[in-house]
């Protein structure tokens, strides 16, 4: 599973700014060639995303400058609880840390980086992009869980 | 000479009767001069004596070409179409020189309505303290063409500078004279420590004192009549300060910059205002598509 969510700006004139995030999941011969032990964020993210399977996007997608974003890379079958233990962990590590933050805890791995002018409210910032994340993944697993429910599994 | 050609005015700061060759600016039409010694117009403003000394001279000047509306010939009463500035669409031959093209781009910055006063005096000292002889020039020019009721206090500041600058020595460069042998680096000096002078003294009119009206004493007089170039400027560099005293203890420059102090520029809380991004751009994913949700600009 790889779940992203970035602060944009549009180019146009207007230059709107907004969150837009995407939720990925690994299908079975993505996900075995993985070690979902100790996920590699940086290839998972950049090269081998997964399959858009849900979405929430304050601006239209596509050519927006990209102002901070948070990778968050776990294996599809992670239950929300260890993903939200994971996020505030490293959300006090972030603090300290220069960016680009990558750190892999129980699992679960997480990226942030944020452009050079948003770096003094980081932490604002890094919660801001997290609950937004966390919003994909609880919709994403109650829907899952009403389809599973209303198939009779 | 031409004493009544835009070389002699004050609206086109970088240029004189003996330096800056090519075209001019003037700042009264923001427009080239591309011969400042054949154009006028009847805002003249004399750069080599303060104004209440020539008065009556403007004042045929003015009357003589009431009739143009701006810029004329100074021979044929002729007007002379203006021609706004634009670097790019100037051909090679025609391109101003950087000291002109400071001028004009301190027109662009300054002219523009939006310009509040206290900026468009700050501008003027983006020429203060050069050691350049027209860049010397403008800023004289410039400090003295901003004299008007509503920037007194602004302008107060600025003739401080002027004076605290009227000793300073500066360049002449060989490509700063006009003709060929005509006017010498001698020449030139002379004339922008008159441009200076002319300053001072037109403040000193403003404010009603007679020694800033009239600041050569004897000994300057007798320097300046003899042409005695260093030991000229070492005495301006000894009476500079009696001018500058005589201004702050002027009643009348007191009831000018009575006004608060200017807000001082606010400090940084980081080191460097940072305006570079990720280098990154998002994409457009359909769902069911497997791509990366960003790529590099």
């Amino acid at each position: 599973m790889y779940i992203t969510a970035q602060r944009v700006r549009s180019s146009s004139l207007a230059a709107r700014q907004g969150v837009n995030a995407f939720l990925n999941l690994h299908d079975k011969a993505e996900a075995r060639a993985e070690n979902w032990d100790n996920p590699s964020i940086e290839r998972l993210a950049d090269a081998n995303p997964g399959i858009l399977v849900d979405q929430e996007c304050d601006v239209p997608p596509g050519g927006n400058s990209v102002r901070s974003f948070l990778d968050v890379v776990t294996a599809d079958t992670t239950d929300v609880s260890r993903v939200s233990a994971a996020l505030e962990a490293f959300e006090a590590s972030l603090a300290r840390a220069p960016l680009p933050h990558v750190e892999t805890i129980d699992r679960v791995a997480v990226r942030f980086n944020a452009e050079r002018a948003l770096e003094p409210e980081r932490i604002d910032e890094y919660r801001r992009l997290k609950a937004r994340v966390t919003l994909l993944l609880e919709r994403w697993l109650d829907r899952d869980a009403k389809k599973v429910a209303s198939s009779g599994g | 000479m031409g004493l009544f050609t835009c070389r002699n005015c004050i609206h086109n700061p970088a240029q004189g009767l003996t330096f800056g060759p090519g075209p001019g600016f003037c700042l009264q039409w923001g427009a080239l001069l591309k011969q400042p010694d054949r154009t006028t117009c009847k805002y003249l403003h004399r750069k080599d004596l303060p104004h209440f000394l020539v008065r009556e001279a403007q004042v045929e000047h003015e009357a003589e070409f009431a009739a143009n509306r701006a810029l004329a010939d100074v021979e044929t009463h002729d007007d002379v179409p203006a021609s706004a500035f634009d670097d790019r669409a100037l051909p090679r031959a025609e391109r101003i020189d950087p000291v002109t093209r400071a001028v004009a781009n301190y027109y662009t910055l300054a002219a523009a309505p939006t310009v509040p006063l206290t900026r468009r005096s700050r501008l003027i000292t983006l020429f203060a303290g050069s050691r350049d002889a027209r860049r010397a020039s403008a800023h004289a020019c410039l400090v003295r063409g901003m004299g008007d009721p509503q920037s007194r206090h602004e302008w107060f500041r600025r003739i401080l500078g002027l004076i605290e600058e009227v000793d300073i020595e500066f360049v002449v460069s060989p490509s700063d004279l006009i003709g060929s042998g005509e006017a010498s680096k001698a020449d030139v000096q002379w004339e922008i420590a008159n441009i200076r002078l002319a300053a001072v003294q037109e403040y000193g009119w403003h404010l009603g004192r007679e020694e800033l009206k009239f600041p050569l004493n004897s000994e300057l007089e007798a320097l300046a009549a003899d042409q005695k170039w260093d030991g000229f400027m070492a005495k301006l560099g000894e009476l500079k300060g009696e001018w500058a005293d005589q201004i702050w203890a002027s009643p009348a420059a007191d009831a000018l910059h009575s006004r608060l102090p200017l807000k001082p520029a606010p400090l940084r809380s980081d080191p460097e205002p940072r305006f570079e991004g990720l280098g990154l751009r998002d994409r457009w994913v359909q769902k069911g598509a497997s791509s990366p949700p960003r790529e590099q600009n």
